[in-house]
């Protein structure tokens, strides 16, 4: 049995890290923050968080179980080399079935050098990131900006939804078109999709695990304070007043929550559009 | 130094090409069949990226079968494009170096 590599264990480590801190400062706030901890409703939150950090972790943990299954056969050099590459090509303008079949015919290059007993710098040469940038050039140049933006698209739609099914769940007694949204949340919740992802994958896929455990940390540390800080001291400013106390209905009818999906729908498209141009361009 | 790698990818890519003229190869047993020509220095790295674009422009086509070692494998052979763009590199490369050839040999002299 191959042993759990460095990057691996410093991965699941920081999944585990953030998913405590998020089941921690939950709960805290359910404790010490709201009278009401003993509604139902309250509670339906609550576990509906703690349970969406626990499988972030078992999703992590599944994700690394089914590589090293998959890669049974390799020896421990060249899984750790085959690992690297599988974190480097996330984040990429790939799609998912590029990346499912480099993956393979890397696999596949991989057993068979490792069968004839060659070392994994003879297959990749000495830098594993020009491996990747070769193979991610093969398949025609895309911006990498344009797809940041489209999956910046893409997460904040999902945040939004996410953001309106909890706080139906909070309050059931309005329609779900009813909700309204802290606007400085719904503020964060942007500036996470469009620029703290994007900066995390980026920072997983360089192997600099510190830095990408230390972004939502640092996020939310900006964001507190910042909240505070305009609270005390700028409430006085209407504009500064709306973004700290307001409200925003992001879903108020029907046709809205189909203007989202169907914009998450043209985000995915224009990302295959981007990958057929690409294509035409080599 | 990037000019020179540019120039051995173009040469590369169509070696791999005049390679799969005969027949069809999976990935690792063009790159024994390259060293076996003298690409001694060559590597995965460079060739697969190579496969993988001649594969989007249309100039060779696979055949996924089983391997013993685990997952399926890629067997490549030539397009009707890839043909073509072999006879082009062979007549580019026969003018090329034939022009080259006249000069080393003007020189040496």
């Amino acid at each position: 049995m191959k042993k759990l590599t460095k990057k691996s264990k410093w991965m699941l480590y920081l999944s585990i890290f953030i998913s405590g801190i998020v089941i921690f400062s939950t709960i805290f706030y359910f404790i010490f923050a709201k009278d009401n901890v003993n509604d139902t409703k309250e509670k339906v939150v609550l576990i509906i968080i703690i349970t969406i950090a626990v499988l972030a972790v078992l999703s992590m943990v599944f994700t690394r179980i089914k590589l090293r299954k998959n890669t049974k056969n390799l020896s421990q050099e060249f899984f750790e080399a085959y690992e690297d590459i599988a974190d480097k090509l996330n984040g990429l303008s790939m799609s998912s079935l590029e990346k499912k079949e480099t993956l393979s015919d890397i696999l596949d290059l991989f057993l068979q050098a490792d069968r004839d007993n060659r070392n994994v710098n003879d297959v990749i040469g000495e830098n594993t990131n020009e491996f990747v940038k070769q193979i991610h050039e093969s398949f025609g140049y895309r911006s990498k900006f344009i797809y940041n933006l489209l999956t910046g698209v893409q997460y904040s739609i999902i945040y939004v939804l996410m953001m309106q099914g909890a706080a139906y769940l909070r309050n059931s007694s309005q329609s779900f078109f009813n909700q309204e949204v802290s606007l400085s949340l719904f503020l964060l919740l942007i500036s996470v999709a469009f620029i703290c992802v994007p900066f995390m994958v980026n920072c997983i896929r360089n192997g600099k695990i510190l830095i990408a455990a230390t972004i939502p940390i640092a996020v939310m540390v900006v964001f507190i304070a910042t909240m505070e800080t305009l609270h005390a001291f700028f409430l006085h400013i209407p504009f500064l007043y709306t973004i700290v106390e307001g409200g925003v209905n992001i879903m108020p009818n029907l046709t809205v929550l189909i203007l989202w999906i169907l914009t998450f729908v043209l985000a995915s498209l224009l990302k295959i559009v981007q990958r057929k141009l690409s294509v035409k361009r080599l | 130094m990037a000019q020179e790698t540019q120039m051995l990818k173009g040469l590369l890519q169509g070696c791999v090409l005049a390679i799969l003229s005969d027949d069809e190869m999976y990935g690792y047993k063009i790159i024994e069949t390259l060293k076996s020509y003298g690409f001694e220095d060559i590597h995965e790295a460079t060739v697969y990226p190579i496969l993988t674009r001649l594969n989007k422009q249309g100039l060779l086509s696979y055949n996924k079968r089983p391997s013993e070692l685990g997952p399926p494998r890629k067997y490549y052979r030539l397009t009707d494009e890839g043909k073509t763009e072999l006879q082009l590199f062979d007549q580019c490369w026969n003018n090329i170096s034939s022009n080259v050839d006249k000069i080393l040999k003007e020189r040496s002299l």
